[in-house]
């Protein structure tokens, strides 16, 4: 069965991973999931949290195409898209990929670039393929974004707007390991840095393959009601300037396909919807600012709204 | 921010106060508006409809609390009013307690002199039969009612009214409090209240002050309530308030409502029509001019012989002095003789209401005596008829009354007279309503006069259906008569079936009360048969007439005063009556519809007529119960009690079995998608009752894996740790089958376990057998903590 493959293939990716990254499974899974989804995450964190190695474990892992760059106010669009050069030799442009054209790009720091290079990144993002000088180069598949933002510091950055926020299909947070995990790490890190010993397990070519069969898993007329019923909730709720827009329902409605098939499972259950509700919306949404000053955050609201939300059980 | 979150915890005690605060707003809100309506009200039971606003207040607060569904709770509404106004507003409640009384004596002396087992108890049967015998007269006295108002005819009966009143009263005070605690407004809340007494007040044009207390009662309630809602949706989204808020913002509401309430009763009260309204009232008043007459209770009347000039001066023509210079020193002096045709007729026919000697009657009740409303005097010549002969049964008697001394000034007559052979002047309050016949002051005289002979059956079959001007005359009660008087009514009458069978209630009552001539004078300020019956005890004829026929108007049966003299004794040689001065009385006279006047004698010295043998079985309810004979009578309505008590247990067990059996039916025969949305809610409901908190957003693993934990943390005695654990299994097993059967629309994946039906049949006892012990677990927890002195008990709930 081709969901057994989709639960194999999560069960090695995260045992390998978890090898770089100790104690933040949920995370993996997230990344995943949003690998399986076609879809772009992004990460907000403190530096120093393991961003840019879980990228790095992740691509490792299933031998994928890695690249990373640092966003800086002076980042033009074309370092990031590539750029056409005259070659003297053959007398004609030539065109010079930039580090859009991988499997799995670190966008670090994406706040601290100009709207045009994000808009640039973006745009990549949501077409799959860039234009530069009239020309169309598709990107490669898979292509996942990875993009981290620093939520503590604000000078000199250029925040993403929220039609931006929206493209990203999760935001996960790592937050800092436990006691007895931050120790692990420390012992495992002593002599070597484990990802250099990390090899891949399994193919990266077929994640097109699997994409493709995570959108075949079953969701039920009761749980796709269950889901447009929290989406209208956020879209009432009297705390929430903005609710989640219709691309939140059906980043919801994927991202539960892709965790049911890698549970190993053919059909969404409640426990998919609730588990990745948050991720999927939270960023989608934008609060009032009295309940900004109050200290609430969207996740907050989300979960209030799941907290009270009838499920659906059994049929007529 | 934050820091003065940690600082403030939010108050939880607060929002209780609030609530109590809306419960009390209610209360009062509900006890104006019961207060309107009873203004208006002909003797309104004003305790039984206070505490009834009280226990249906509570319990549709409880009930909303309690989150019941609503048609549960209507029902429940509806049959505890129900049984509450039929206990409380028929008067049965004084029977409900001598019983309670009499069980729990019998118990006692069944604990303590077991060897006097098998005790009689026939007695407390008896009573318990009488108890639901009075139950279903009352709810079929109240169905007639509602039928003959239906029906559209006007029928005054205090008892359905009190009933009908205290229903209602009881109802909206329910939806008031089931409705502030289950829809959270205030306005629908109030909505009936409101209604009710506006259209009450507006139906009897009265002074609408209480409408101006419930307005601003509204304002008041839809503060509260609108502040307290405020209240929890910061709690639920854990904003910090001040706790003083809620009382400053309550009492700025408090001093706005009463604001406009007095600004509306100014406003309104500024009116033009009103103020003319109440002049023409003011001229109203000073016309209506009411003859003072008669009896006044004896006490000044009676005592003084002369005439009163004030009488004479008021209505010309018409004696004050009706009792021919009679006193209360009552000796034996003849006053008259009476000689009559076809006396043994009387006697041995069926004619059995005793002769009186009639002269006056009266309508009006003063607080302290009697008078006759206004009255129109017409001219008689000799033998001319006051009034055709009866078409009901009667008896014709042809009297010739002599003097035995003084002259004789008024017709006295058996009944009511239809002619004198003498110029006559006769003084009517209304056609056929005569008060006295007056005669030029004479010797001797011959009359003719008619006696009602109805059988009792017949009397009670009469109905309600009293003219314009019975009820115009004999109905009314003083305002001011005092409440225990209508309650001692209400209670008398509430579940006798006609006005025959309250008549003879009330009678029979009065003539258990000791007769005396040497009683004190009544306090002036004082209602008299207020005194007599409560304070007194004591009295004579006039004292137990006035009660009688004050007790009856208040039951709604029309009854007026009618003075005279008692037969006499009949003189075998002479075939005449002698009439002494001790035979001077007064008596009730009660009116039945399409008979006439009947005369009734609540003194108990006197004879009153005898009731047919059907008659006796009513009367004996209201005797003591040391007078009732155990006999064959009594076993079978023991048996019969047993049987009915066997009989409703064996129709509820069929009937729950039945149920119960429907039920499993239902849930086999269910599809399975169906049976898990049943089976899973059911799981619910089991694990509620065992404690666990509330779930509502919780997913079916989720809730499962709560439940268990739960389950596994509860400390209970050895050899319910397997229970426990396989408990726990069968939970995970269905909860797995039911979030598949959900989910899953693949169904040849799901079969690989036994069906829902069968392992929620397995699952259930388990459950219930958890929750039994539960319940004794805690049950000898409480025990241990209660009967062991010392320190408490601390109750590990963790293996």
């Amino acid at each position: 069965m081709e969901f057994e493959s989709i639960q194999d293939f999560y069960q090695k990716v995260i045992t390998n991973v978890e090898k770089v990254i100790v104690g933040k499974r949920s995370t993996i899974e997230m990344l995943i999931v949003a690998l399986l989804c076609e879809g772009h995450v992004l990460i907000e964190d403190v530096p120093g949290t393991g961003k840019t190695m879980l990228a790095r474990a992740i691509a490792k892992s299933t031998n994928l195409d890695y690249k990373r760059m640092q966003f800086t106010p002076d980042l033009l669009p074309n370092d990031v898209t590539g750029v056409s050069i005259f070659n003297q030799k053959e007398r004609q442009f030539e065109f010079r990929p930039g580090p859009v054209f991988t499997n799995i790009l670190l966008a670090d720091e994406i706040n601290r670039a100009t709207p045009r290079s994000q808009s640039a990144l973006l745009e990549a993002m949501g077409e799959g393929q860039v234009t530069v000088d009239g020309q169309t180069y598709p990107l490669s598949r898979p292509f996942m974004v990875l993009a981290t933002q620093n939520p503590i510091e604000y000078e000199g950055t250029f925040p993403l707007p929220e039609a931006q926020m929206d493209r990203f299909l999760l935001r996960v947070h790592i937050g800092y390991p436990d006691f007895a995990d931050e120790d692990r790490m420390m012992q495992m890190q002593q002599l070597t840095h484990p990802i250099d010993t990390l090899t891949d397990v399994v193919d990266g070519n077929q994640i097109p393959e699997l994409q493709i069969h995570v959108r075949q898993v079953h969701v039920v007329e009761s749980m796709r009601s269950y889901i447009l019923e929290l989406i209208n909730q956020t879209r009432a709720h009297p705390s929430l300037e903005l609710g989640a827009s219709p691309r939140g329902s059906l980043a919801v409605f994927r991202t539960s396909q892709a965790r049911a098939a890698i549970h190993g499972r053919d059909y969404v259950i409640p426990d998919d919807i609730k588990y990745m509700a948050p991720a999927c919306l939270a960023h989608r949404m934008k609060m009032n600012p009295q309940n900004i000053l109050q200290g609430q955050s969207p996740t907050e609201v989300i979960y209030e709204i799941l907290k009270h939300l009838k499920i659906p059980v059994g049929g007529e | 921010l934050a820091e003065y979150r940690l600082n403030h915890p939010i108050s939880k005690i607060s929002g209780r106060r609030e609530r109590l605060t809306i419960l009390a707003a209610l209360f009062i809100f509900l006890t104006i508006a019961a207060a309107g309506i009873t203004s208006v009200l002909i003797n309104p039971d004003w305790s039984m409809l206070w505490r009834g606003l009280l226990f249906g207040l509570l319990l549709g607060w409880g009930l909303a609390k309690l989150k019941q569904k609503g048609w549960v709770s209507g029902l429940l509404i509806v049959i505890t009013g129900y049984l509450y106004t039929l206990l409380f507003g028929g008067g049965l409640e004084q029977k409900i307690y001598s019983l309670l009384e009499q069980f729990t004596a019998g118990f006692s002396r069944y604990v303590f002199f077991p060897e006097d087992y098998p005790a009689d108890i026939s007695l407390l049967e008896q009573q318990i039969l009488e108890l639901a015998n009075r139950g279903v007269v009352l709810s079929e006295r109240v169905g007639n009612w509602i039928w003959t108002l239906v029906a559209g005819r006007a029928e005054y009966d205090p008892i359905s009214t009190a009933l009908i009143w205290g229903f209602i009263l009881w109802l909206v005070a329910a939806w008031a409090g089931w409705v502030a605690v289950r829809y959270r407004n205030p306005l629908l809340a109030v909505l009936p209240g409101v209604l009710l007494s506006v259209s009450t007040l507006t139906y009897s044009q009265s002074v609408p002050f209480t409408v101006y207390l419930l307005l601003g009662l509204t304002l008041l309630l839809m503060a509260f309530v609108h502040y307290e809602r405020r209240e929890e949706k910061w709690d639920e989204a854990q904003i910090a308030y001040p706790s003083k808020k809620g009382l400053q913002i309550n009492s700025a509401a408090l001093l706005l409502a009463i604001g406009l309430v007095i600004f509306a009763s100014i406003l309104s009260s500024l009116s033009l029509p009103r103020i003319l309204e109440w002049v023409s009232s003011l001229r109203e008043n000073a016309l209506v001019q009411e003859v003072n007459l008669g009896d006044s209770f004896g006490i000044q009347a009676k005592i003084t012989p002369t005439p009163d000039p004030f009488i004479d001066s008021r209505s010309p023509g018409l004696p004050r002095e009706m009792l021919i210079g009679s006193g209360p020193e009552l000796s034996k002096r003849p006053m008259m003789t009476v000689e009559i045709e076809a006396f043994p007729q009387i006697f041995s026919g069926q004619a059995v209401i005793p002769i009186y000697w009639k002269s006056h009657t009266y309508d009006a009740y003063t607080g302290h005596g009697w008078q006759t409303s206004k009255t129109t005097l017409d001219e008689y010549q000799p033998n001319q008829q006051f009034q055709p002969e009866g078409e009901s049964d009667h008896i014709v008697i042809n009297q010739i009354v002599r003097s035995a001394g003084n002259e004789i000034r008024s017709l006295f007559a058996a009944g009511d007279p239809i002619s004198i052979n003498q110029t006559s002047t006769a003084a009517w309050r209304s056609p056929g309503d005569l008060f006295g016949v007056q005669i030029n002051p004479t010797q001797t005289y011959g009359a003719q006069s008619q006696v009602l002979s109805p059988d009792a059956e017949s009397l009670r079959k009469t109905g309600q259906q009293y003219p314009e001007w019975v009820r115009k005359h004999y109905l009314p009660i003083p305002e001011d008569l005092p409440g225990r008087v209508n309650k001692l009514a209400l209670q008398l009458t509430a579940s006798e079936p006609t006005p025959y069978d309250r008549t003879r209630a009330v009678e029979s009552y009065l003539r258990s009360i000791p007769y005396s001539l040497d009683v004190p004078h009544p306090p002036p300020d004082q209602d008299l048969v207020d005194y007599f019956l409560f304070d007194l005890r004591l009295g004579y004829c006039d004292y137990y007439a006035s009660a009688m026929v004050i007790l009856l108007r208040s039951a709604g049966v029309p009854a007026r005063i009618a003075t005279g003299y008692a037969s006499g004794t009949y003189n075998l040689n002479t075939k005449r009556f002698m009439v002494t001065e001790a035979d001077a009385h007064t008596w009730a006279e009660v009116y039945f519809p399409g008979v006439g006047w009947i005369p009734f004698e609540p003194t108990g010295s006197r004879p009153t007529w005898e009731p047919t043998q059907t008659d006796l079985m009513s009367l004996n309810t209201d005797q003591q119960p040391s007078e009732i004979v155990p006999g064959q009578n009594n076993q079978k309505a023991i048996a019969w009690f047993w049987y009915s008590i066997i009989g409703v247990f064996a129709l509820l067990s069929v009937l729950s079995l039945a149920f119960m059996v429907y039920d499993e039916l239902r849930l086999y025969s269910l599809p399975e998608p169906a049976a898990a949305a049943e089976i899973y809610s059911r799981l619910k409901k089991y694990s509620m009752y065992l404690g666990v908190p509330d779930s509502t957003g919780k997913t079916p693993y989720e809730f499962a894996a709560l439940f268990t934990s739960y389950l596994l943390q509860l400390t209970w005695g050895r050899g319910a740790s397997n229970l426990r654990l396989t408990t726990t299994m069968y939970i995970e097993t269905i909860i797995d089958r039911i979030v598949k059967v959900s989910y899953n629309p693949n169904p040849s994946q799901i079969s690989d376990s036994p069906g829902l039906y069968h392992q929620w049949r397995t699952l259930r006892w388990r459950l219930r057998a958890l929750w039994l012990q539960d319940k004794f677990d805690r049950w000898r927890d409480w025990t241990g903590r209660v009967l062991k002195p010392g320190p408490r008990r601390i109750v590990a709930r963790s293996d």
